[in-house]
């Protein structure tokens, strides 16, 4: 058997060797390779030394309140009492995990940009209608005001803005289209407590 | 009970609470409360907060009932939800610590430990309580990920696969981390181990 000691990789070896973990077969060939390999005998003593102490570190002589599960049964019933978005809101985060909320986000992101996209597309009516406004507003408010400004500059508003509209909605699907992509791909709520 | 028994045992339960049956989560709790309450003293070292934190652990397994799935085993589950709350804990008490720039003598986050009486004179009590101070200075020392790993490998006997469940990481990654840790506590109580054999 080569030496675990010689690679760092193979050095966890030890360590079970020193618990008792390993398979039958290598904890018999490491009985033998340790009684030859000083290096071996030496790190394992040291394991071994660690072990013991941290047996020492006892935790069973610790005295668990008796209320304990009083007091948490206590919470739990408190918690039913709590509005029920409360309860949602905290069992998005019960999970511990600090990915859990991530299907919520990318919802609330996708609903975002819908709303963004819904609002782009009805732009280009309010700015018509705008335009259009703005055409006919001097004519019906007064025969004195000159005409030429808004004729001139409604027309060149539209123009642009039906350009930059159509880009923003190819943008504003795009996104929406990787988003989805996203939300896809994030774990839900239940794979939160999956490996 | 065999190992595999007792995780399907756990996700059985889990997934009657899941269903409503509230009487299998007294059970989970029936199992599961000495190791992560111990769990959570050891990484932390003071007992009310841990049972505070344990308190928290079990609270959240409830809330999140409702998305059980059992893809992994439970434990796997318990111990990060465990490991998270016990982890960011600590981070917090740094992060106060920083701010108030207390001048404690203490090591982070601890509280006298209770020590059995292991000796029948004085003398020998001071000199087993000095080394279960030294051993849990030591323990308090390491990086919170490598303490983690150290306990869910030492006191859980979990293997490398699960521990890496719990932190989110790599198996490399955890015999890495215990390496690391365990070399850390050779040199920091090499030491107690020459006291001993003087």
């Amino acid at each position: 058997m080569n030496c675990p000691m010689q690679s760092h990789e193979t050095a966890e070896i030890l360590l079970d060797y020193c618990a008792r973990a390993l398979p039958a077969d290598t904890l018999a060939r490491m009985d033998v390779h340790v009684a030859m390999c000083s290096d071996c005998r030496q790190q394992l003593a040291a394991q071994k030394m660690i072990w013991s102490a941290l047996d020492e570190f006892d935790a069973s002589d610790l005295n668990i309140s008796s209320d304990f599960d009083r007091r948490l049964y206590a919470r739990i019933v408190a918690e039913h009492r709590d509005p029920v978005w409360v309860r949602a809101w905290r069992s998005l985060f019960a999970s511990g995990q600090p990915g859990a909320w991530r299907p919520a986000f990318s919802m609330m992101a996708v609903a975002g940009v819908a709303v963004l996209g819904l609002f782009l597309v009805r732009l280009p009516d309010a700015v018509s209608n705008e335009s259009k406004s703005a055409v006919n507003a001097p004519v019906a408010i007064s025969a004195e005001v000159e005409t030429e400004t808004p004729v001139k500059t409604a027309p060149l508003k539209t123009a642009t803005v039906d350009k930059l509209d159509v880009e923003h909605l190819d943008r504003a699907l795009e996104d929406l289209e990787m988003l989805q992509v996203l939300g896809g791909t994030g774990s839900g709520p239940g794979k939160s407590n999956a490996l | 009970m065999s190992v595999a028994a007792a995780i399907e045992h756990d996700a059985q339960l889990m997934l009657r609470v899941r269903d409503g049956d509230t009487a299998s989560f007294g059970l989970l709790l029936e199992r599961h409360r000495v190791p992560v309450i111990h769990f959570v003293y050891r990484m932390i070292q003071n007992q009310a907060i841990a049972e505070e934190l344990a308190q928290e652990v079990f609270l959240r397994i409830y809330r999140s009932r409702a998305t059980y799935e059992p893809t992994a085993k439970f434990t796997t589950w318990l111990f990060r939800i465990t490991t998270h709350l016990a982890l960011n804990w600590i981070r917090d008490q740094k992060n106060e610590r920083r701010q108030q720039s207390l001048d404690s003598e203490a090591p982070e986050g601890t509280a006298p430990l209770q020590v059995a009486d292991a000796g029948p004179n004085v003398e020998q009590r001071m000199v087993t309580s000095a080394r279960m101070d030294e051993i849990r200075r030591a323990i308090a020392e390491l990086p919170d990920k490598q303490r983690a790993a150290v306990m869910m490998h030492k006191y859980e006997e979990m293997d490398y696969q699960q521990i890496a469940g719990v932190l989110s990481c790599s198996e490399s990654a955890v015999k890495s981390l215990l390496f690391r840790a365990y070399e850390s506590l050779r040199s920091k109580l090499a030491h107690l181990n020459r006291s001993v054999s003087e």
